[in-house]
């Protein structure tokens, strides 16, 4: 059945789609745990009853994606030893110790203190369980940071010899390998893509709950600690974004090109090509919509600067260029419509509104799952970029495959379709159940109504009793 | 959530944090043991 079908396309299929299945998880994981660590630190900080519930209302969540993270980490792990043997072989002595120190990270600081986190307030104390609720969230900054050295390494690789077997081997100094050219340049834009990720599901559940009951406390605390970080981060990210696509030009200059969609070179300026068809065959973007030398300018920061284009390399070093073209343009498009959320939140919040303008929450209910299409759009951007490269430059994809026949390959990544979309549909599935119930529900101790302090019958109202401390009121003011 | 852990001595709850870090530790183990064996099937 499968015989006529090709080996390496279907292994990269898989690792397509194990790699954009697992992404999903860590990249709303990494933001989560740290919005748990601030809400944690602030019921410390004011013993305000109104964090402890949000940070049990998000635990719970998070305990389920940093599950269906880990599980699916494991098998990507496992997937360089089965269909990217060559791979693994030729380049284990660089990545092997990087990746290993990414899952000691996710067994030991991950894992274990999420395990404390979920168990252990009434066994260890506040102060014990905020240290491993600290933990788990450094944890997950390292873990990222060391999948994404290695990632790096594999686009920019530096600080390595060449064995007289054809291994990548470690040069005089490992830093140069760690802090390869794209590295911190790739590390702060994926970290501040998980953040921005966390950020509009926040914003989206918060505004979900906000349209249904505007006088919900936890939900206003949560939208505004949400649009804090739209209007905030977003900017930064879209300067790190352009930080990051310099340093691609400087290393990796046909991933900018298929980017840009430049297949002829343009000596005295290039165009910034808006939309259009990219066609590989005849080599031209048809139906283009551009603005003269935009290009250039962006990019070299000259309205005359002369750019190469694909015509300048051979037609076995290109990489698909619509793929990188479509997906660099999802990204960069979603990324401005989080600026725009964040700018309307900003105005919104100027007026005294924030919570009482449905259509900037029904906005917000649209972009929450933003994050996770821009992440996925932006990987795709720069993995497919890289082809026909796994080490850029030095090993090409379809020399790193297992020596495995078409059916074994097609076999388990049927078995991955199928278990993938059971296993984390359910897990998804009940992600959202949780969050289509309010903050107040299953919380301890302050669930009150929500019209005002309530009040003893009788003709002279008795003292005011909020069950819920003072911080379960609705405020006006309810700003972080 | 209750406090009732922040009572109990340091040694104490020292001991309850390592021992549900290493049951933690443990449990992801066994599903990366369950899940290498699938794989190898």
């Amino acid at each position: 059945m499968f015989d006529q079908l090709d080996a390496l396309l279907l292994a990269r299929i898989q690792f397509a789609f194990t790699v954009s299945f697992h992404f999903f998880f860590p990249a709303f994981s990494i933001g989560l745990a740290s919005y748990l660590a601030v809400l944690e630190g602030l019921w410390l900080k004011t013993g305000k009853q109104l964090y402890l519930d949000l940070f049990k209302y998000w635990l719970k969540i998070f305990a389920i994606a940093f599950a269906m993270g880990v599980v699916s980490g494991i098998v990507m792990s496992y997937q360089f030893g089965t269909n990217w043997s060559v791979f693994s072989d030729v380049a284990g002595p660089v990545i092997g110790p990087l990746m290993a120190y990414e899952v000691l990270t996710a067994f030991f600081l991950e894992a274990g203190f999420l395990g404390v986190m979920l168990f252990g307030m009434e066994k260890v104390g506040k102060k014990l369980h905020y240290t491993a609720t600290l933990m788990v969230a450094i944890g997950t900054f390292i873990s990222a940071f060391w999948i994404l050295s290695v990632n790096s390494w594999m686009q920019t690789p530096v600080g390595h010899i060449m064995g007289d077997n054809g291994q990548f081997l470690p040069g005089e100094s490992w830093w140069d390998i760690v802090f390869n050219p794209s590295f911190p340049y790739r590390l702060v834009h994926t970290v501040m893509a998980a953040y921005l990720t966390t950020a509009f599901v926040v914003g989206g559940v918060a505004a979900w709950h906000l349209i249904k009951d505007r006088t919900n406390a936890h939900a206003r605390k949560m939208f505004s600690m949400a649009m804090w970080m739209a209007a905030l981060v977003t900017p930064l990210q879209i300067f790190a974004g352009d930080m990051h696509g310099l340093n691609t030009l400087e290393h990796q200059p046909q991933k900018v090109m298929a980017m840009e969609g430049h297949f002829e070179s343009h000596p005295d300026g290039a165009p910034l090509i808006l939309f259009g068809i990219p066609d590989s065959e005849a080599k031209t973007v048809r139906y283009a919509i551009e603005i003269p030398k935009l290009s250039s300018l962006i990019l070299k920061h000259d309205l005359d600067a002369p750019m190469d284009g694909l015509d300048t390399i051979p037609d076995d070093e290109e990489p698909p260029v619509g793929i990188v073209f479509w997906s660099f343009r999802i990204m960069v498009g979603i990324g401005f419509a989080m600026l725009g959320i964040g700018l309307w939140s900003l105005w919104a919040r100027f007026r005294g509104q924030l919570y009482e303008a449905t259509w900037l929450h029904r906005a917000a209910i649209l972009m929450a799952p933003s994050g996770f299409a821009a992440v996925l759009a932006g990987w795709i951007t720069t993995e497919v970029g890289r082809q026909p490269y796994v080490v850029y430059g030095l090993l090409r994809t379809a020399d790193a495959a297992s020596p495995l026949a078409a059916p074994a390959v097609a076999a388990s990544l049927l078995a991955f379709i199928l278990v993938y979309f059971t296993v984390f549909g359910i897990g998804v599935w009940y992600i959202l159940k949780l969050m289509s119930k309010s903050p107040h529900t299953g919380e301890t101790g302050e669930k009150r109504g929500d019209t005002g302090p309530i009040r003893t019958a009788g003709i002279t109202p008795g003292l005011a009793q909020n069950p819920g401390g003072e911080d379960t009121f609705p405020n006006d003011k309810e700003d972080v | 959530m209750a406090e009732e852990g922040g009572d109990a001595p340091l040694w104490k709850r020292l001991a309850w944090m390592a021992a549900i870090w290493l049951a933690s530790v443990t449990v992801l183990g066994a599903v990366a043991m369950v899940i290498r064996w699938w794989l190898k099937v």
